[in-house]
């Protein structure tokens, strides 16, 4: 049966602990809305003040939360290179041309492009979910937690279409 | 022309800035970021950006929309667009029409449709 990361959160003490548990269970956790719920709830009762914005850095652990659960999710039976090209580029964008020129170098053009596009289908599914959550705060944490990961697609594909050219 | 236009992108989040600002690059706009109220009117004040991108929950709730007030009353020139993932939940905390902003996205934003947006609104306010 698929972990919660709800229930890990709750378990380990802090967001290495938990990033760490998370990144081991290599995508099989379940995240469908209700998942996303729960995990919100548990952040918000291990800090209660980030509810009304009040304190930054717990407001932006929770987006960190969000995305280390999506990143995990898109990096599913994925091959060990191309795991850390995304890594990298999830780091610092300003990485993506080198790290996908090394990807196209190994991969092949076509291939690469093709991972590309079943990412955006994870990312278009999980928004599917998170859509479907209610209105609130563990909502806007999911959406700020996946916003990234639309503007880090969409400066793939411009570097793919430049490097097509 | 998108040459040297200047948007500043304001959000509490490092991370949403930095890939904001990827995007509008690829563009061709030159970008800055700030990463709350007091920082974004200290950037202002050295400089006056075409155009601002301004999240609405920052420090508190409603951050954005006060920042938004502000930076419409002390330059007025600059166009606004105001950000929001939590646009549902707070519409009618708010009349949208007297804060005076240009633009209104709601997160996550398609980064074609934010370019799209970005250009619209620059043409609309012309000249350079």
């Amino acid at each position: 049966m698929s972990q919660s990361p709800a229930r890990i959160f709750i378990e380990t003490g802090n967001f290495d602990e938990f990033r760490e548990k998370i990144v081991s269970l290599n995508g099989e956790f379940m995240f469908d809305t209700d998942e996303m719920f729960r995990l919100g709830e548990a952040y918000f009762n291990r800090y209660p003040d980030s509810y009304s914005h009040r304190n930054s850095q717990e407001v932006l652990l929770g987006y960190e939360i969000a995305r280390v659960c999506i990143l995990e999710k898109i990096l599913v039976d994925r091959d060990r290179h191309i795991k850390e090209c995304l890594r990298s580029i999830i780091k610092d964008v300003s990485l993506v041309n080198p790290a996908l020129q090394a990807c196209v170098g190994e991969f092949g053009f076509e291939h690469v492009l093709s991972i590309h596009a079943s990412v955006m289908r994870i990312i278009d599914e999980i928004k599917f979910d998170i859509d479907r959550l209610p209105l609130g705060m563990v909502k806007e944490r999911f959406i700020g937690g996946i916003s990234i990961f639309y503007n880090i697609s969409y400066i793939v594909k411009l570097a793919l279409e430049a490097q097509k050219k | 022309m998108n040459a040297r236009r200047l948007i500043l992108i304001i959000d509490d989040d490092p991370v949403i800035v930095m890939t904001t600002r990827a995007v509008l690059d690829a563009s061709g706009y030159e970008t800055a970021g700030a990463l709350g109220y007091d920082e974004a009117l200290g950037f202002l004040t050295a400089r006056e950006p075409d155009l601002v991108l301004c999240d609405m929950m920052m420090e508190s709730i409603d951050t954005g929309v006060n920042l938004v007030r502000e930076i419409k009353a002390r330059y007025p020139r600059v166009t606004v667009i105001l950000i929001s993932s939590i646009a549902d939940a707070v519409d009618n905390r708010y009349d949208f029409s007297k804060i005076g902003f240009d633009g209104f996205l709601k997160k996550p934003i398609d980064p074609e449709l934010l370019v799209g947006a970005v250009r619209e609104a620059l043409d609309r306010r012309g000249g350079a």
